[in-house]
This record gives structure tokens, C-alpha cells and sequence, in this order.
């Protein structure tokens, strides 16, 4: 079946099951496999930066990395190759929980022998290259379809309005027609192309520190006429209005906009409800309404794809059957999760009107600056190194902290800290910069920008920053500025940190 | 005078669609259907925009690009790329480029940006 044998990577910490899988493989009928063993996460991971595979099989649990977070953690580097997952005999839910997270398969190990082994890496690698299969082609056919559809919304457009002279009320009427549909077949390619694309885990996201309620606010606003002349009432529930989330923003929109749209379509009286709350490790945002409620039956099946039903028909644009599981999709690239309740558990302490009846709530993880800072600068080389382009680091200090602190009161230094951010945030406009703040520093990421220009914008905050404090304090407060750049002080994240640490 | 924007796109259909679109709202348009004599118009008609399509044969948007900004009098044209590709917004925030608009477009859009870059016709 295969000309040449199938390089396969084995992840294995036990010596014996690495040497027994080696016995069974060379033995294997119908194939011929090259194997590279390896015992730790980390040395599969360099394997996998320098040679070309075509199948893992991998021990979940290693000396550097222990359960499923393995598999995640693997797959980062080898999201194109098929992962057969190793298990004991005993922990069969974690190798069907693996499969379930994009493991072509799992194997007890217990109970391998030959002809299992190789039907197994058969199968898988081909399982996989049908996969890739479907999305190339779901991705190059809704790309494809994009030009002539252009062709046909305008030229549509075009007559509709008249540009090329008067049309009567009755072909009007047809035009406009055609004009949905055509809107219509333009979002169902969209969607289809937003899960190809989910599915490939090709989805990049671009990740900013953002207001969610304002972004919740946004997508109301959209929808604001919709929803009035439906005479139904939108209810914000905002309790804390500043509350920030990192993620990327048209992903977020995306995902507020289908479960709004959402609940407009099936609500006919009554209010919708979004909340964003602040919870201890997540934030929590949910889009409830008093519409026709999700039959028990149906609750699991909603984020699947093309699923339309569980709920009557409703009015308005028709949907694409694929909006909630791309909702689902993009929440968990997230690392977030999300969920149906009809009618909800804990129904909301409204004052007016009926408990709603279905609500949709989704919950995004917390990240502390330092964990912010580390990705901004890994996803800021990967994009310079793309472009071949640079990339600087900037990291602002409050001198001798703990002395100022003691002598000036913790309220004092986090407003001091607030101001030195809001200074730093007005001296860099540009959308692709971001500043964090942190318990004692700020933090810059300065995408494509080279290092000596950095430390000019550094020097630049430095001054201003200290001219506004010698009017704040009697006792001169210093502050220290350190740069790094990508990529003559380092090429990964590791190496510039440790660069603006050096003092 | 009115302002003159030069359309280059490999597709014949397009090209037709955006000149009738944009002279309905009184813009001059002048048009090319690959990067080569886009540049030559370029050259010649001194436009005050460029709508850009990013595939094409010979030389393509890519080109066009870098190739407009080493001519010292046009170099800072608006260039708005015209594109079924997603990412490229991100490529093109660095690039010289001003804008970018996503086929399938609608005819707000286009106008809007246009609008912004250089003003009414």
C-alpha cells in the first residue's frame, strides 16, 4: 500500500512497551514503518521541528508532561500529523477523551499485537488524510466561489438601484429576491469556510486585551432596530462595565452576534438578556430570551452542525445551520467553554417580566499580565518572522519599588502605575502595540518595530512620566526602561525576557 | 477637478462592475487588467487611488506594490486591495497598502473607504 515505509515517532516513556511496539511493528503485516523512539514531550517536539513524519504514537503519560494536556501540548507543534494515542488497560475514557480532542485512535497497550498495530497506523493515516482532504476542499471551494458571487451581488445591486436606469416596482421586487438569496448563500460560504477552518485548527487568533461589555454592547447595537421593531426589549446586565478579557475581538463579535441573532429569531414576546460577569478563574457571558425554549432531547445536539432543529422555526433571515457550532468552535480555541440551559437553572433575578426560557453561556479563561506578555511576544515573532520583519520588547520599572511603597502606600504606586500605563497607551497608537500592566511593571510588545526605535519611544515615555512625577512627589522617583528586539537579542520569548530582565 | 481612481483586476467582470459603480458617484475611472499596465497607467494617468486585485497573471498585486513605491511621485498613492483572502489585512497593515475590502464587497463599503482615503468625486 505504501512505497515508502511509514516514519512513525514513538512516544514512550516505559522502555519495555517502547521495545515490545518496536518488536510488533517490524513484524507488521502489510506495512514498513521507520521509527524514531523518543521518552520525553520535549525531544518529540524537537524530532518533530527537524524531521518530516507520518504518524505519532504517543504515551500520554511522559516524565516532562502528564494526561490529555500531552496531546495538547503535541499537537501545537504537530497539528497536521495523525496522533495515535497509548493507554493501559484501565484508563480507556482518557484514550476515548483523546480521540474526542483529534487522536485519530487509541490503543491499550495491553492488548496489542500485530495485525491491530498495523491496522491501527493504516487506518489513522488515512482517517487523517481524508480529514485534510475535506477541508482543503471545503476552504478552496468556498474561496473560490467568492469572485463570481461578487459578480452576481453587484451586478444585482447595480440594476436594483437604478444605475442603469428605471426598473418597475414588480422586477424591483424580484431583484431584491435575488439580492437575499444571495446575501444568504454569502454567509452560509462564510461559515463554511469559519469551520474548515476551526476544524483544520488553522485558526489564528489574534488576541488583544479588550472591554468585553463594550464589545457585547457593539453587537446589541447591531442588532438594535431588529429587535425594537420585533417589539421585544434588550436587557444589559453589566455589573462591573470595565471588565477586560484577552481574545481576539472579531472572534468574540462573531460569537455574540450568531447567539443574539439567535435569539431574536425565536423570540416573539418578552426581553433578551446579555450578561457579562466577572467569575474567580473565567468570565462569564450568557444571551438568554423568552422565546420558544430547546426541547430536552435537543439540548446536546444544538452545537452540532446543520442542526436546525430543537427549536420551531423562526422568523426573520434563514440561517445556515452551522452558527452555533461555530460558536462552540471558536469559544474552545479560546480555551473557553459554552452551553445551553432551557429553561436555565438558575433563572435571572429580573424584575419585570417572565424567566427566560433558553439561555446560551459561554465562559472565557483569565490570564495574568505575565501570561498575556509571554503569548503577545510569541505570536509577534511568529507574524515578524513570516514577514521577515522585526519585532521589540519594552518593559517599564518603578526604581528602588519597595522603599517608594513603603514610604508612599500601595494605593499610591497603583495609581502611580496607572498613570506610567495611560502615558505609555497615548505614546503608541498604532492597533498592533500592546501595553499591559502588571503588579509593578508595564509591558510593551512592539510588533515590527526595530530595537533602537523602541528605546527612543522608551526614553520618550521615561521623560514624560517623570516630568509628571516631580510635580506629584517631593522625594525624585526613577524609572527604568529595558528593551529587547527580535531578533538580534533572541529568537524566542524565553531569550527576550530573559534580555529585559538582565539589569 | 474630478478625482481619477484606477481599477486593476484580472477579472474583466469586476473591473466592469467597479467603473460603473464608481462613476455613478462621479469618480473618474480609469482601468487595467494586470499588474504590468496597471503600473503603465499608474505612470501615466497620475490616479488619485488604486483599487488593487492581489492574484493575477504576469505581474501581480504583490508587484504592483512594492514596485509603485520606488516611483518617487506616486509613491504615496492609496492603494485599497481587493481581496477574497482574509488574512491578508493582516499582511497589508504593514505594507504600504491603505486599505483592504473583502469580496464579496457591497457597494457601501467600497464607497466608504474610497471616500475616506481621497473625499467625493
Amino acid at each position: 500500500m505504501h512505497d515508502k515505509p511509514i516514519k512513525i515517532l514513538v512516544v514512550e516513556n516505559n522502555l519495555e512497551d517502547a521495545s515490545l511496539i518496536k518488536e510488533f511493528l517490524k513484524e507488521a503485516p502489510h506495512i514498513q514503518t521507520d521509527l524514531v523512539h523518543v521518552q520525553r514531550l520535549s525531544d518529540a517536539q524537537k524530532w518533530l521541528a527537524a524531521e518530516a513524519f507520518d504518524l505519532i504514537l504517543l504515551d500520554l503519560f511522559l516524565p516532562d508532561s502528564q494526561g490529555l494536556e500531552t496531546m495538547t501540548k503535541m499537537d501545537r507543534k504537530a497539528a497536521s500529523l495523525p496522533i495515535v494515542v497509548l493507554t493501559g488497560l484501565q484508563d480507556e475514557t482518557i484514550g476515548i477523551e483523546a480521540v474526542r480532542r483529534g487522536a485519530q485512535d487509541y490503543l491499550s497497550k495491553e492488548e496489542l499485537n500485530r495485525e491491530l498495530l498495523s491496522r491501527v497506523v493504516l487506518y489513522a493515516i488515512e482517517r487523517h488524510r481524508l480529514q485534510a482532504v475535506k477541508n482543503d476542499l471545503m476552504a478552496m471551494v468556498s474561496h473560490e466561489l467568492r469572485t463570481p458571487l461578487t459578480i452576481v451581488r453587484e451586478s444585482i445591486a447595480q440594476v436594483l438601484e437604478g444605475l442603469l436606469g428605471g426598473i418597475t416596482e414588480e422586477q424591483r421586487q424580484r431583484l431584491s429576491t435575488a439580492l437575499t438569496s444571495t446575501d444568504r448563500l454569502n454567509r452560509m460560504i462564510g461559515n463554511l469556510l469559519d469551520m474548515a477552518k476551526i476544524e483544520a485548527e488553522k485558526l489564528e487568533l489574534k488576541k488583544e486585551i479588550l472591554n468585553i461589555a463594550d464589545m457585547a454592547r457593539e453587537v446589541i447595537s447591531i442588532f438594535k432596530t431588529r429587535i425594537q421593531s420585533q417589539g421585544l426589549r434588550i436587557i444589559e446586565n453589566f455589573p462591573n462595565p470595565d471588565l477586560k478579557v484577552y481574545a481576539d475581538k472579531d472572534k468574540i463579535i462573531q460569537v455574540f452576534t450568531n447567539l443574539l441573532s439567535n435569539a431574536i429569531k425565536f423570540t416573539e414576546k418578552g426581553y433578551i438578556e446579555v450578561g457579562v460577569v466577572d467569575k474567580d478563574n473565567f468570565t462569564e457571558c450568557s444571551v438568554s430570551d423568552t422565546g420558544l425554549g430547546i426541547g430536552q432531547e435537543y439540548l446536546l445536539k444544538v452545537f452540532d452542525k446543520f442542526q436546525q432543529l430543537g427549536r420551531a422555526s423562526g422568523q426573520g433571515e434563514k440561517g445556515t445551520g452551522l452558527g452555533l457550532s461555530i460558536c462552540k468552535g471558536l469559544v474552545e480555541s479560546h480555551r473557553g467553554r459554552i452551553w445551553v440551559e432551557s429553561p436555565p437553572a438558575s433563572p435571572i433575578t429580573w424584575r419585570a417580566g417572565p424567566p427566560a426560557s433558553t439561555r446560551f453561556t459561554f465562559i472565557l479563561p483569565h490570564y495574568t499580565p505575565g501570561e498575556i506578555f509571554k503569548e503577545c511576544i510569541t505570536m509577534g515573532i511568529k507574524e515578524s518572522r513570516r514577514q521577515g520583519l522585526v519585532l521589540s520588547i519594552l518593559t517599564f520599572e518603578i526604581d528602588d519599588f519597595d522603599t517608594i511603597e513603603k514610604r508612599e502606600g500601595k494605593e499610591k504606586m497603583a495609581s502611580l502605575l496607572g498613570h506610567l500605563e495611560a502615558i505609555t497607551q497615548q505614546s503608541l497608537r498604532r492597533q498592533s502595540d500592546t501595553v499591559i500592566q502588571n503588579s509593578r511593571s508595564i509591558l510593551v510588545v512592539l510588533p515590527f518595530t526595530p530595537k533602537n526605535n523602541a528605546l527612543l519611544v522608551g526614553a520618550r515615555i521615561q521623560h514624560t512620566f517623570e516630568d509628571y512625577l516631580s510635580q506629584e512627589s517631593d522625594h525624585p522617583i526613577k524609572i527604568l526602561c529595558h528593551a529587547a528586539g527580535y531578533p538580534e537579542d533572541g529568537t524566542t520569548e524565553e531569550q527576550l525576557l530573559k534580555k529585559v530582565r538582565e539589569k | 477637478m474630478r478625482k481619477k481612481i484606477l481599477v486593476i483586476d484580472d477579472e474583466k467582470d469586476i473591473v466592469k462592475l467597479l467603473e460603473s459603480r464608481l462613476k455613478a458617484n462621479h469618480y473618474e475611472v480609469v482601468t487595467a487588467f494586470d499588474g504590468e499596465e496597471g503600473l503603465e497607467k499608474l505612470k501615466k494617468e497620475k490616479p488619485d487611488l488604486v483599487i488593487l486585485d492581489i492574484f493575477m497573471p504576469k505581474t501581480d498585486g504583490y508587484t504592483f506594490v512594492r514596485e509603485c513605491k520606488t516611483i518617487v511621485d506616486i509613491k504615496s498613492v492609496p492603494i485599497i486591495v481587493l481581496t477574497a483572502k482574509e488574512r491578508m489585512r493582516d499582511l497589508f497593515k504593514m505594507e504600504g497598502v491603505a486599505d483592504y475590502i473583502l469580496k464579496p464587497f457591497m457597494a457601501e463599503e467600497l464607497l466608504e473607504k474610497v471616500n475616506k482615503h481621497i473625499g467625493p468625486a
